[in-house]
């Protein structure tokens, strides 16, 4: 047996897998060998490490907290209580919504449109005001002097 | 409470429900997670994410495998997805390092080294451990952590990882030999480091 067969089966060894090599033959070299014998005193206690691993215990406040986030979650799920609508449905959704867009917008063009026929009309009672008053529109005169000139 | 109870209990946001999923999963979860990221804070906030994707996908949940089976697996998925995040996070850090002119370089490999005179305590067995788990490809890694810290039987492991028996076992040897190689390397690595 060599070095690198040793190494090889250093993890089978530790499981106590002699399939490979006997363990006679595997003691035999980790007796001559110093740096293979070292190897395998390290792999067993890094192994063990995993043991001491699986004994390690949650944190005793890690239910609660858990607990709490979906409390957390379960009352943000409950904020929204709006139907969600069923995939084949959502087109149809789309399609109303982009449809009362619209006629909002019509609507308030509308509107808009009312406002400034208002204002037109305001604007011819002014001129039958000041008609009737006689008084003189001095802007138009001035251009009309201007371009008399 | 049966799985279809629980189930069926968790898609109508029963409070029993969820107390029983939590009180009876979530040392399992939290311990699973552990194996994988080894750290007990991130191990538990992962098992609220898994907590809440439970939550989010029981609805989906057609009974195919056991709950458990099912949960083993939002577990071994969100703690891989974990570490993709970290090892992207870490390899931005290591490319900031070298642009802030840090010491980014590491140990050279010594694979031939005199080992004799290096000891090793426990804390640097578990960083070697876990760096050597950490550095399997991740099929091998689930495979081994399921096997070797969460006891599960092949068959269970087979179901988690949605593969063959015959696959686990050759995943598990697989793992097992690299592991092997690389804690060498390492020991090697930590004792040219060391002396």
């Amino acid at each position: 047996m060599n070095c690198t067969n040793f190494r090889n089966s250093i993890f089978s060894w530790s499981e106590n897998d002699f399939s490979a090599f006997s363990a006679a033959e595997l003691e035999a070299h980790s007796k001559e060998c110093a740096d293979c014998s070292f190897l395998l005193e390290e792999f067993r206690k890094t192994m063990a490490i995993i043991e001491q691993e699986k004994r390690i215990e949650p944190n005793p406040f890690a239910e609660t907290r858990l607990l709490q986030k979906l409390e957390n979650y379960k009352e943000a799920e409950n904020w929204w209580d709006f139907p969600v609508p069923k995939p084949f449905l959502r087109p149809i959704y789309l399609g109303l919504g982009i449809t009362a867009a619209i006629l909002l917008g019509v609507v308030m063009g509308f509107e808009e449109g009312g406002i400034y026929l208002n204002l037109t009309s305001k604007i011819t009672n002014i001129e039958s005001v000041r008609s009737e008053l006689n008084v003189p529109d001095i802007m138009g005169e001035d251009i009309i002097e201007f371009s008399n000139q | 409470m049966t799985d279809k109870e629980l189930i069926s209990g968790i898609i109508n946001r029963d409070n029993v429900a969820i107390q029983h999923l939590v009180v009876n999963f979530h040392k399992k979860v939290i311990k699973t997670a552990y194996y994988f990221v080894h750290d007990m804070q991130d191990a538990e906030d992962l098992a609220q994410d898994v907590c809440i994707e439970i939550l989010e996908s029981a609805k989906h949940f057609k009974g195919m495998s056991s709950l458990n089976t099912w949960i083993y697996r939002i577990t071994v998925n969100k703690s891989l997805n974990f570490i993709r995040k970290n090892k992207r996070k870490q390899l931005f850090s290591q490319i900031e390092a070298v642009f802030m002119n840090r010491d980014g370089s590491h140990a050279v490999e010594r694979l031939e080294p005199s080992y004799i005179d290096t000891k090793f305590d426990d804390g640097e067995r578990k960083v070697l451990l876990g760096k050597s788990i950490n550095t399997l490809p991740e099929n091998q890694r689930t495979a081994f952590i399921l096997s070797k810290y969460d006891e599960l039987p092949y068959k269970e492991i087979a179901e988690i990882m949605n593969v063959s028996l015959a696959s686990v076992e050759q995943l598990l040897h697989r793992a097992k030999m690299n592991l092997q190689k690389k804690l060498i390397v390492h020991y090697a690595e930590y004792s040219t480091k060391k002396q």
